[in-house]
This record gives structure tokens, sequence and C-alpha cells, in this order.
């Protein structure tokens, strides 16, 4: 039985009703199990049904646009559109015609999004991520993780959670890498900090560099602070008693 | 005193005063509550964040409140509504070119009325050459979106077919006029000032003009957990109620101001926010601010109390848009977000002014009128439509034929 688009309801469903993606996923013709095995095997398994499925991913961030669409694409999803443009974002969704929308949480594009879906005469039309009760996990975690995703009505929620699932440790995995680096460039910076104070008690006190730092540390362990607080407060105080820093 | 942790929801507008307020004078650490703000740039992520348990709060435009409770667009969460944030303070800015077939050069802010029908015919002529001018709104489910509904049908627009009406998050407002994307917009403070001391629009209306006691941003919160803490959201309440107290004086503007401007609130000049707060506006860049008396009504004459008939009126508007199909339970469950009995409870034995009712007859103030209180004296303003037209919350059907 052939299905039109934006016809599709949530009746049982029946692999041999796939073919409304256009390109025709059948049983057989999916791709093999075999070349989706290893650790991530059975996410990729409840995938294997989904290459056809088109998804628009809409990001203000294009790094973190890349690093969903990347994930997607190892999982076999080949039918991808990346939107990062505010500016006619609704109309270049509407040519794209996507089953399911995964946009960042925060995007300032969504109230417009949502007015697209429910107006749009052409655009079928998506629905928020189910919230019923047997999808409030899923929800929850895309929510956490800073995921928000829109799905065609009649796209099977089963097959949406692994599309989302995906995507959501996607999002997690950029969210780790941001951490990462604002953790290194934090570093960085009070390394440099605690330099500069120990130059200061190199300079007034005449002390050697280990003797500097070691007064640092011993300091910053009776007043339990950090030896970068430490620094940053010996230098605001030179730097206010007026000393050529 | 231990504090408790509350979590409130917010969008940068100049409406989002109270909660900013209540945090930084100090009214939420007096009744024990951390209140913590969490801002976002479009209105699904404060909503997202309110059904998801990020927030505990959230400062929300009155009808999406009622469209999130009726499960317009997405399965139906109830949200309840203990407190009403603020009435107006929202305005029309069009492209320059277009707002001077409107008002004049030189000319004051006209009557709705007047300005509705140049406005009304300047959408015609667009319409009429195959060009429909194409305004924006902040949400679909906004006060925004119904007032401009409200004004142009009365001003016999056909809505919709002479004009297109778009979705804008508040601060690409100014952006978007001067790219061109949109022709005109209505939106809050201080993103029409932002609009106009860019030269990129100027105010034609404010809404206050269009109702003199619009309801506009309301403190929402799933109906589940505001029942289970009762004790905790009175003191959210009152710490608001005292915030509104400090909005309305004037000697506080600049400090009020200030403290709105900041990068992790509005992160906006302190001087364009400084014309919502005093309630004097520039219409254009070389114009000298004008006083719109009542452009903002963030707490006088009890304007915080959730009148159920401020959630009815705003049902009759999603009807008449289009939004929703009328129904007596829909109108019941609409009206039943707004809980004035929360605010009541919240506010008892502290001599400040509670309706005894808690509906009444929306525009029929003409004069300074007396109402009943359960307590403390209470005095209203003319409230009235720009056209005229009072609504009578039993007359729900009556009110939508134009009888």
């Amino acid at each position: 039985m052939m299905l039109e688009r934006g016809k599709v309801k949530t009746e049982p469903f029946h692999f041999s009703e796939r073919d409304h993606y256009g390109s025709l996923i059948s049983e057989e013709k999916g791709p093999s199990a075999a070349a989706l095995t290893g650790a991530r095997g059975h996410l990729y398994a409840a995938l294997q049904w989904e290459v056809g499925v088109r998804i628009v991913i809409i990001d203000e961030s294009a790094a973190r646009a890349s690093i969903i669409e990347e994930g997607l694409r190892e999982a076999g999803l080949e039918n991808l559109s990346i939107l990062t443009e505010r500016e006619g974002m609704v109309a270049a969704l509407v040519a794209l015609e996507p089953d399911v929308v995964l946009i960042n949480l925060e995007n300032p594009s969504r109230d417009a999004l949502e007015e697209s879906f429910l107006i749009s005469r052409s655009l079928r039309k998506p629905i928020a991520m189910f919230v019923d009760q047997s999808d409030e996990d899923m929800t929850t975690a895309a929510i956490d993780a800073g995921v928000s995703a829109y799905v065609v009505d009649g796209f099977r929620k089963e097959r949406v959670k692994a599309i989302v699932d995906l995507a959501v440790r996607r999002f997690q995995a950029f969210s780790r890498l941001q951490d990462e680096l604002t953790e290194a460039r934090t570093q960085l910076a009070e390394r440099k900090t605690i330099d500069q104070a120990k130059s200061i008690l190199i300079e007034r006190r005449g002390l050697s560099e280990p003797e500097a730092y070691k007064l640092l540390r011993n300091h910053a362990m009776q007043s339990n602070r950090r030896i970068a607080e430490v620094a940053q407060a010996l230098i605001t105080a030179e730097t206010m008693l007026g000393s050529k820093l | 005193m231990t504090m408790d942790l509350f979590r409130i929801g917010f969008l940068p507008l100049v409406d989002a005063a109270l909660p900013i307020l209540a945090r930084e004078l100090g009214y939420a650490e007096e009744e024990g509550v951390e209140l913590q703000l969490v801002r976002d740039t479009s209105w699904a992520t404060v909503r997202d964040r309110l059904l998801y348990g990020h927030s505990d709060a959230a400062h929300l435009l009155a009808p999406l409140a009622l469209a999130t409770t009726l499960g317009l667009g997405r399965p139906p969460v109830p949200l309840s509504v203990p407190f009403v944030l603020g009435l107006n303070g929202n305005a029309i800015t069009l492209k320059p070119g277009l707002a001077r077939q409107v008002v004049a050069e030189g000319e004051d802010l006209p009557d709705s009325a007047t300005s509705g029908a140049r406005f009304a015919a300047l959408l015609r002529e667009k319409a009429q050459a195959g060009k429909r001018l194409r305004i924006g709104v902040v949400h679909r489910y906004s006060s925004h979106n119904y007032m401009l509904q409200y004004w142009l049908r009365a001003c016999g627009v056909d809505v919709e077919n002479e004009v297109e009406i778009v979705t804008i998050a508040p601060p690409f407002a100014a952006d978007a006029l001067a790219t061109g994307e949109i022709d005109g917009i209505c939106v809050g403070e201080p993103w029409n000032s932002v609009s106009v001391e860019r030269g990129v629009g100027e105010i034609v209306n404010v809404t206050s003009h269009i109702w003199r006691r619009g309801v506009e941003k309301v403190l929402a919160m799933p109906t589940a957990a505001m029942e289970a803490a009762p004790e905790l959201v009175h003191r959210v309440i009152r710490a608001l109620f005292r915030a509104g107290e400090a909005f309305v004086v004037p000697d506080r503007c600049e400090e009020i101001s200030g403290i709105l401007a900041r990068p992790e609130y509005l992160g906006a000049s302190a001087a364009l926010i400084g014309r919502a707060v005093s309630d004097r506006i520039k219409l254009r860049a070389e114009a000298e601010p004008m006083h719109i008396p009542d452009f903002m009504f963030q707490h006088r004459q009890a304007a915080n109390f959730p009148w159920v008939s401020q959630a009815a009126w705003l049902y009759s508007q999603m009807v008449r848009a289009g939004h929703v199909e009328e129904s007596a339970e829909g109108y019941a469950a609409a009206q039943k977000v707004f809980r004035p009995e929360v605010y009541r409870a919240a506010l008892a034995g502290r001599g400040v002014p509670l309706p005894g009712a808690s509906a009444k007859l929306e525009g029929g103030i003409a004069e300074t009128t007396g109402v009943g209180t359960i307590q403390g004296r209470l005095l209203l303003s003319p409230d009235q439509f720009f056209d005229g037209r009072a609504f009578d919350p039993d007359r729900l059907t009556a009110y939508l034929a134009g009888n």
C-alpha cells in the first residue's frame, strides 16, 4: 500500500508501508546488521530503517550542528540538512520538507518555527517531541542536554527515539568539549596569575621561585583558598599600593 | 534562616522587572527565598524549561499560559497564574517611511481610531497592489498578536487577507526592521525604543491606547507544582508585590533602569529602559520623549491581581483569531488558569487591597470607580477599549457575534 506524504497516521507499523520516504527502504533492503555492529550496534540497529528520513538540524552554532550531523551520518543517516541563519529559516525549512527537526533548545527562532508548523499549508505539521508518559524520560534527557525536536505526525516514536538519543549524545559530547576548552583556558589564565604573583614575591622579598611558590601555597592552605585566588589577591594589593607593576 | 530556592525563567524585557527587582532589592531574600533568574531568548524555551523543571515559574505571555493549558500545538499541561506581572507596555513600530502615513510629521500620537483608520487604508492599498505588509508579533499566542488584531479588525481591516502577521523574537525586532524582513512589529520595551534609536522604526501606537488595562505578562507555574507548595508560592507573591511597590516610585526610575540594564538581565541601555519605566516614550529618533500615562501599568490599582475576566477576554481573542474553537469546556479551562484565590491568600492580613470579586466587566469603567474588597480600599480608573466595547465574561458568544 502506498501512503502519500502527509497522510501517514499512527496506525500499526508495517515495514512494507515505509516507502513514503522516497528512497524505498524495506526490511530486506535496509543496511545489513553486520555493517552496524560494534559498541553502538544496538542503537544503529534501531536506526537502520531510518536512512531515508529527512532530518533538518537547526543550530546557531555551526560547530555543534556539524558534530550532530557527523554523528547521524556515522549512523547511516544520509538525508541531512543544516540551517544556522535565523533570517529565511522558515522558508528554507518549508522547502526541505523534513520528517524530523532537531534544534538547540535555546535557539531564538523556536517561536517562529513553532508558528510556521501551525500555519504552513505546504509543510506537514511537525509537533513538539512526544511528551506522553512513555517518553517522559527521553524528553527530559533531551531538554537537559539542550535539544528540542519536532516530528511530523505519523512518525513513530520508537524510531524518533533512536534519532533523538543520538542527537542527545552528540550534544553532550559537544558540551564536554566546551567544558574542557573552558577548563584549559582557565588553567592557562591561572598559571599566568600565579607566575605574576611569584614575580612580585621574588622582587619584593628576595625569594627564589620555589620559595615564592611555597609561600603562596602555604598561605592558600591556611586560608582555605585556591593558590590562584591568593595570587590574584596579592596582585590586586600590589596594584592598589601603587607598585610599578 | 534557610533559604528556599525558587527559579523564574524570563525573556529580556522591561516587564520582567518585578521578578528581577524582587531579587535585586532583597524582597525575596526577606521572604526566605533564594530567587534565581533564568534568561532565555524564545518563549518556547521559557515554556519548555518550566514544563521540564529547569525553572519553577516563568515570566510568561498570558495567552501562552492559556495555550499551554489548552494543549494548542502540543500536549496540554495545566498552568496556573497566581500573579499578573503587569499590564500593557507594548507598542507598534513601523518602518519610518510607512510610519509617516499613519502618524504625520510633527504630530503627537493620534488616538487609536484615527491612526487605525490610516493604517487600515495603508494596509489595504498595499494588499491590493499585491504587496501585503508583513507585521511581526512576538508569539502566536501573545497579547501583542491579539491586541494588534483587535485594533486592526475594529478599524475595518480584513486581518486574514490584508496583512501578514509573522513571529519575531523581541531582541531581533530592530534587525528585522532594518533588513526589511518585516515592515512593522508589535513588541515590548525596550525593543521599540531600540528600533527608534537606531532610526529603523517609528512608534505609531501603544497597546495601552488600544485597551487601557490590557493584561500582559504573568507569573505562570505548573498547577500541580503550585498547589504542592502553597506556602513558598505565597512568599514569592509577597516578594513580587513589594517589587511592584518599588517599581512605581518615580524617584527610583533611574535605580530600577540601571538594575534592569545589567548584562545578565536585559543587557540594554539604561536610558532606553528608563523610557518605559517612566512612561516617557520617544516616538521617533528626532522627537522629544512624550509622556504616555499608563504606558506600562505594573502595580497600582491591584494591577497584579489575576482577574478571571482577563483570561476570559484572551480566550475570546484566541477564538476570534481562529487559534481555538469556542467550547464551554475550553472556556472554563482557560478561565481556571487565573487564580485570584491564591493571590488573596498570599496577601491576606497585609493591608493591601484585595478585590472581593474575581471577575469584572472588562473595559466597563468610564470614570474612577470604587470596587468591593475583602481588605483595603480599591479605586479603579478608566479601563476602556479604544472602540468603547466592553467584555462581559458571562456573554462570550454575544461578544464574539459583535452584539
